[in-house]
């Protein structure tokens, strides 16, 4: 007997994904950037590099560390600003067979809003990822992320001034990210997605400084797997909007630890830096997995955990 | 830009602490250009995270050449492979050095390692036009640029202790170079330290003449896409910054803040 080729498709709310596999903002550009070995079109989605109304220019170098089964970055959210986005980038990604998840940030909250109503009514936009989750700016960012009331502030401003589900990113560098999470979806949240990067640091011992120019940047790679796995179980069973986890996929196993936990769709990100393949690897990995255990539709698994 | 298994054909040790690694890379090596680097994955597993990048030492049929220094955890891991042991090679990336013309005379300026893109741009130089001047600390840690086919280049070697060659510096060198009368204006390409890259470029800001480097940089992707190896612009526009990995590695030197490029976190 011949299995047909198993379905990947998923669904977060009004969004629907070929399968779960999208692009951690910042860590695959705006598509371009692996185009010689990755083709986008095969991504359940790509979420592009964080958005602001203005170009930002970034923090200073140094910006990135290895660290242990990682790495530190301080880019500060350096990035083309939305009009450079919606003139050069957009109409590239538009002609995509993929959906592109807009990642936006703002200074302040109403920043948020007048970011999200310059891309209502734009063709080729699926739908925005809200970052109140990022470690390495000094507005913004991540002191909305960690205050459950802001967090709600954000996530409304933006539902009022969009035509798009609304995606919104959380930070595991809080108390009980389970606070943030309800907030977010009492304020009308289409979706979650978690997590951004743990907060970090590391010394040169010779020079005695911070290795970084910023002093402090954020954690990502396999080194917070676990935690982010853990922070994904218990955001699932707190809310009920689609959850898309990420933090440290490295592969299909891993991928499937998220959705098994109970993500829908799941972000791929620093993996890229090492692998641009990996992408692609786990998509083909996914469908081998459902093929091997007689899986026919992938949706299925998600949130399959036994005790 | 293509990421592919590569074998490993030569690993051996040429000085104190410094390698040659050929790679069997047809499908880079088909692109190649001096100044350009590859990003190489020392491991499967997850530790050490990163790919490191190596400038582009040579090429020769289907093989690539670096010649590389034994720094840290991944250089260590490096130099312990076999020929016949496979690593995964990203390349070529970024922007290699703007070739002089026939008619335009090159110095190239190398501080110890820096050696390293410099002897691939010196295989597309006419000999008879070009000077290479390569400054290293002491006699053992001398890189014979004839492992990489180099023979008929007019070498002027420089070390600190004057264990080799020319006592002293090769900044003092190429401005003793430079000050010869009745010469035309060469370009200079330089790599090394920043210290005798902040020199090199003063001195040929002196001389109102070209000048491009090739500048190293920690880097997470090398393409682009993650902003982690941004580097300061001249731009007189704000703070704004490029990217080693894909501006550069290689600036003209004029497109750089010098100022700003701080000695203490390189």
């Amino acid at each position: 007997m011949t299995l047909k080729k198993p379905d990947l498709s998923v669904a977060l709310g009004p969004l629907k994904l070929k399968n779960p596999v999208l692009t951690a903002s910042g860590t695959f550009g705006y598509g371009q950037e692996f185009l010689d070995i990755i083709d986008p079109d095969i991504l359940g989605g790509i979420v592009v590099k964080g958005l602001s109304l203005k170009p930002r220019a970034g923090n200073p170098p140094p910006r990135i560390i290895e660290t242990p089964c990682g790495m530190l970055n301080s880019i500060g959210l350096a990035n083309i600003g939305l009009d450079a986005f919606l003139q050069e980038k957009l109409p590239w990604l538009r002609d995509l067979n993929t959906n592109v998840i807009v990642n936006i940030y703002g200074h302040s909250i109403d920043e948020y809003g007048a970011l999200a109503s310059s891309l209502k009514g734009i063709e080729g936009i699926a739908a925005l990822e809200v970052n109140i989750s990022c470690p390495n700016v000094e507005k913004g960012g991540m002191a909305f992320g960690t205050d459950p009331d802001a967090s709600a502030r954000v996530t409304e401003e933006v539902l009022k001034n969009s035509d798009k589900p609304v995606i919104v990113k959380l930070s595991p560098n809080v108390t009980d990210i389970r606070v943030i999470a309800k907030a977010v979806e009492n304020a009308g949240a289409h979706a979650i997605s978690l997590i951004n990067t743990l907060t970090g640091m590391a010394i040169d011992i010779k020079t005695r400084t911070p290795k970084l120019a910023n002093i402090s940047g954020g954690l990502s790679g396999p080194a917070i797997r676990p935690v982010a796995l853990y922070l994904v179980y218990q955001v699932v069973r707190a809310v009920n909007i689609p959850v898309i986890g990420g933090g440290g996929i490295m592969d299909y196993q891993d991928a499937l630890e998220f959705l098994l936990a109970g993500a829908s769709a799941i972000q791929v990100g620093t993996a890229i830096f090492v692998n641009p393949r990996a992408i692609s690897d786990i998509i083909e990995g996914l469908s081998t997995y459902c093929k091997t255990e007689e899986i026919f539709e992938i949706k299925t698994i998600i949130g399959d955990l036994k005790k | 830009m293509i990421d592919q298994k590569t074998e490993i054909i030569i690993n051996k040790k040429i000085a104190d602490g410094t390698y040659l690694l050929g790679l069997n890379a047809h499908k880079i090596v088909s692109t190649a250009k001096p100044g350009q680097f590859v990003m190489i994955r020392l491991t499967s597993e997850n530790d050490p995270f990163l790919r490191r990048p190596f400038s582009i030492s040579g090429i020769r049929e289907d093989c690539l050449f670096i010649i590389y220094r034994v720094v840290g955890q991944g250089t260590r891991i490096l130099c312990s492979l076999q020929k016949g042991e496979y690593i995964q090679t990203l390349g070529p990336l970024g922007k290699g050095f703007a070739i002089p013309r026939f008619d335009q005379k090159a110095v190239l300026v190398a501080g110890g390692l820096g050696i390293a893109p410099l002897v691939f741009l010196a295989q597309k130089i006419d000999p008879d036009r070009l000077d290479f001047l390569a400054g290293f600390r002491s006699a053992k840690d001398v890189v014979d640029i004839r492992v990489l086919g180099l023979k008929d280049v007019g070498l002027t070697l420089a070390t600190d202790d004057h264990s080799l060659g020319q006592g002293g510096t090769v900044t003092k060198i190429l401005e003793d170079l430079l000050l010869k009368p009745g010469q035309s204006a060469p370009i200079v390409f330089s790599c090394g330290p920043l210290l005798m890259l902040k020199q090199v470029v003063k001195i040929t800001k002196k001389f109102r003449i070209e000048c491009q480097v090739s500048l190293e940089s920690s880097m997470a992707c090398g393409v682009g896409a993650c902003q982690g190896c941004a580097i300061k612009s001249a731009s007189s526009y704000g703070t704004s910054y490029l990217h080693v990995c894909k501006d550069g590695p290689v600036f003209r030197s004029e497109a750089l803040d010098w100022n700003k490029y701080d000695l203490k976190k390189t």
